[in-house]
């Protein structure tokens, strides 16, 4: 029994403020974001092949050699931004602002490049969305990851605006770090949609 | 009971004791000077704007269920004027068209406005008291969540006021929900309340699973979680993996409506069954997420009012978890008249009977510790005593619609709404008035009227069979769902009166609660922090709790933490409490951390609430809504993210 006045603590002053990926209670609602925005995403996909197994003939309308090709620039685009991002993520767990800045700079500008891709591919489509049903769920397909695309972007360029103007504290070190699974999600759709969409054009011809 | 194995604390954090004071009176002293300023720090500021920035999980919780079950009032009403109109053959009460907008917005209400909403209302007040916190991992996040939910409620019902109420069904089943056969704007309001109605269930979800994962008290490991929070837990996983389906699928449909995509349109490519997998892949776990919750409140009900531990607490979990794996499995058995092959057919079937293994396990292990206590009776525990029979029965009606031979005999016949009634207001709504009354008591610090409890349950038990025991009958003799009227020599005329009078008897006893509930809120019984003897946190603070929760927060040694707590058992010393901070444990033994500081009280969410409202209500008149809404969105996102004043401690060596 504990004298009166005294009282067994479990002290816990001293330990940190901010802690990185999966200790972090906001690395899992990215990961749970990443969860449901992927669902959609695989529904989505699943709803092609649904409708493709009903309709003749699939792919309605062709996607011309060329967009196929625009859109393996765009894929590539992506791609090329991960490691400038693993680099941020990095240089947050290290507290290198310099590397933060740097990582993200060279991370966005690729995916802003891609972005501008996507809308240009979805400009020179030659069907509408509302055409038919395949015309719908391939707009469809390319406008939702475009906009995963256009979040992870836009929540790019506020970090960099931060990060220049400052003042910086540990818990936006976490905020970036805990923000790359995301980004590796949003790359992870882009493949998803060149590999349903536009890798069949390119391995069978303009079907 | 066998003395549970204390907490082991990690290096970083050690059970020390502290010297407070020369004796009783300064340790009463400095907790009293550590109460003010925790609710300086964690206590809401006065007047409209203080209740508009409100973060904290107790009022937002309150507030869902209290929204909840206003809807739950309305959808009431309107079945009372269905029952009515079918009370006799030829009923003149209200026509056709009304009757259809009666019955659609009835389920859309009962199933999006009401069931989900009130369970994860309750499950925001409890969960950060169970696991011995101070709020929800993101509050602001929270209060989005509510207020987009408040909209999509008020959208519907005033929909129905204006004779825009939507008239499709609340599964708005393609080609009808299409513009070719739904003109005008009613299947609209439908679709985007769903889609956004949607986002407060994903917002809570996001917020259950991470206040559970890493804010749980020190020592309270994954095997020491209180059953009401595992089966939260459960539920907002399956709610992540669920509502997806069903915003894709109706931002799908009201896009075929607005901007002419042709999804479901046949003529174009399309598929109606699309639209029925999509909707069925959310609306059949839907089922369990409403029904999941309930087992939670049974089995913190039932130790509490047998002084026993639940018998196979840990099987009950796995049992759980088992439901929510299998739901997923069997959306299927929806569609068994819409032509399927004979090995889906089977597939489905077989699945749709396997749910009833961890189902009868469930019952089994309740049916044993209510066996191994002394069940006292009241309100609380009368309610689950309904639930056994009640569930029972429906369950058994399940099993026989996963046959698709007498599936496609009663398939859209009144046997279906007794056997759906059956699962969700004897599986759901049952369970719910019981931990209406064993927790209000905590929300309110009054307690309800047992009396009134008592005569609530009767009329609840009484008045649902009465109405919905005769539409088993009235279906087998073929009596369709969704008619508004049907002839005198269809023989149906007695069972539907019997019903209608069910309904009534039904109604004036969820009247009696919710007259209980306003009339005791003010002039209750004072109920003391513990009224039942409850083992869980929550019933270790006061009634109602201050807004930081507990003065000193907790570390717990096994999962029946009010049972089990020694006389010296440490508290968490060391979180701040001139910011709003909270501890931050380990996912699986709840070992400390460190610790993390929440956003404060804001009003963005709730304006960001609004935006998202203006986008989706106005997208149903013009596309332009949508950059219109986006963009405040967007401002009012940036507003709600925007740094708070540094911490001089906290900012990076090399500042820019």
């Amino acid at each position: 029994m504990t004298p009166r006045g005294r009282r067994r603590v479990l002290e816990v002053g001293g330990l940190p403020t901010h802690a990185f990926g999966h200790r972090d209670p906001l690395w899992w609602a990215v990961i749970l974001l990443v969860c449901i925005e992927g669902t959609m995403l695989v529904l989505l996909t699943i709803s092609y092949f649904y409708l493709g197994d009903r309709m003749t003939p699939w792919p309605v309308e062709p996607i011309p050699r060329e967009l196929a090709w625009l859109a393996t620039g765009e894929l590539a685009l992506w791609i090329a931004s991960a490691p400038a991002m693993a680099w941020a993520s990095r240089a947050a767990v290290r507290g290198s602002l310099a590397g933060m800045r740097a990582g993200l700079v060279l991370s966005t500008l690729p995916a802003l490049a891609a972005i501008a891709c996507r809308y240009w591919i979805m400009r020179a489509l030659p069907f509408r969305w509302d055409g038919n049903a395949y015309a719908s769920v391939v707009w469809t397909l390319l406008g939702a990851q475009w906009l995963h695309g256009l979040t992870g972007g836009g929540e790019n360029l506020l970090y960099i605006a931060l990060l220049f103007r400052g003042p910086v504290e540990d818990k936006h070190r976490v905020d970036i770090e805990v923000s790359t699974p995301l980004w590796y999600f949003v790359i992870g759709g882009a493949l998803l949609v060149w590999a349903v969409l536009f890798a069949p054009v390119l391995l069978r011809g303009s079907v | 009971m066998t003395e549970p194995a204390g907490p082991s604390f990690t290096a970083r954090a050690e059970v020390v004791e502290r010297e407070l004071g020369d004796d009783a009176d300064a340790l009463a002293a400095s907790d009293a000077e550590a109460a003010r300023q925790l609710a300086r720090t964690w206590g809401r500021r006065r007047g409209v704007i203080g209740w508009l920035r409100d973060t904290d999980h107790k009022a937002i919780g309150r507030r869902y269920i209290v929204t909840a079950f206003g809807s739950f009032a309305l959808a009431g009403v309107l079945a009372i004027v269905m029952r009515l109109q079918l009370a006799r053959p030829h009923g003149q009460v209200v026509g056709p068209d009304l009757y259809n907008q009666l019955f659609t917005t009835h389920g859309t209400a009962m199933m999006f406005l009401f069931a989900v909403p009130v369970m994860q209302g309750i499950a925001v007040y409890l969960v950060p008291l169970m696991v011995g916190t101070r709020n929800v991992a993101f509050p602001r996040l929270n209060a989005y969540g509510y207020w987009v939910y408040v909209i999509g409620a008020a959208l519907l019902w005033t929909a129905l006021a204006i004779n825009s109420g939507p008239d499709a069904g609340w599964f708005s089943y393609t080609p009808l929900a299409e513009s070719t056969f739904s003109p005008g704007k009613r299947v609209d309001v439908w679709a985007q309340m769903v889609t956004f109605t949607e986002l407060s269930a994903l917002a809570v979800a996001i917020n259950v699973i991470v206040t559970v994962l890493k804010h749980r008290a020190p020592g309270m490991s994954l095997d020491r979680v209180p059953t009401f929070v595992w089966a939260s837990l459960i539920t907002s996983v399956m709610v992540v993996f669920a509502m997806p389906s069903v915003m894709l699928s109706s931002t799908m449909l009201a896009m075929d409506r607005l901007i002419h995509t042709q999804f479901f349109v046949p003529a174009e490519g399309g598929d109606p069954l699309l639209w029925q997998h999509l909707f069925w892949y959310f609306a059949h776990p839907e089922v369990y997420i409403i029904f999941i919750p309930a087992l939670g409140f049974i089995s913190s009900i039932l130790p509490a009012f047998t002084r026993t531990r639940l018998i196979g607490a840990s099987v009950m979990v796995m049992t759980m978890v088992a439901t929510a794996f299998i739901g997923f499995g069997v959306w299927v058995h929806h569609m068994f008249a819409t032509g399927l092959p004979q090995l889906g057919q089977s597939f489905f079937t077989a699945a749709s009977m396997l749910i009833t293994i961890p189902t009868g396990v469930q019952i089994f292990l309740w049916l044993a510790t209510v066996w191994r206590g002394r069940l006292r009776l009241a309100t609380p525990s009368l309610f689950v005593l309904g639930f056994f029979s009640t569930f029972v029965i429906g369950g058994l009606t399940g099993v026989m619609i996963a046959a698709v031979p007498l599936d496609l005999q009663v398939h859209d016949t009144f046997f279906i709404v007794a056997h759906l009634h059956y699962v969700l207001i004897g599986g759901a709504v049952f369970p719910l008035l019981g931990a209406v009354y064993f927790w209000f008591p905590k929300v309110t610090g009054r307690l309800l009227s047992e009396r009134a409890g008592v005569a609530s349950f009767v009329l609840v038990f009484v008045g649902f069979h009465l109405t919905f025991f005769p539409m088993h009958v009235l279906g087998l003799h073929g009596m369709p769902r969704r008619i508004y009227t049907y002839d005198a020599a269809s023989g149906w005329g007695d069972l539907s009166l019997l019903a209608t009078i069910g309904a009534f008897v039904l109604g004036l006893g969820v009247l009696l609660t919710l007259g209980n509930a306003i009339t005791s809120a003010r002039r209750g019984r004072i109920a003391s922090g513990d009224p039942w003897g409850g083992d869980g946190l929550e019933w270790t603070t006061t009634s109602p709790p201050p807004a930081y929760n507990f003065l000193h927060l907790p570390t717990v040694r096994d999962r029946y933490a009010a049972w089990t707590s020694a006389p010296d058992q440490p508290v968490v010393s060391g979180v701040r409490a001139d910011r709003p901070e909270l501890l931050v444990t380990r996912v699986m033994d709840a070992e400390p951390d460190h610790r993390t500081e929440l956003a404060g009280a804001s009003v963005w969410p709730m304006l960001a609430a609004v935006a998202t409202g203006g986008l989706f209500i106005g997208s149903i008149f013009t596309p332009w809504a949508v950059i219109g809404g986006g963009a405040s969105l967007v401002v009012a996102l940036v507003a709600w993210f925007w740094p708070r004043p540094p911490h001089r401690e906290e900012m990076l060596e090399a500042k820019p």
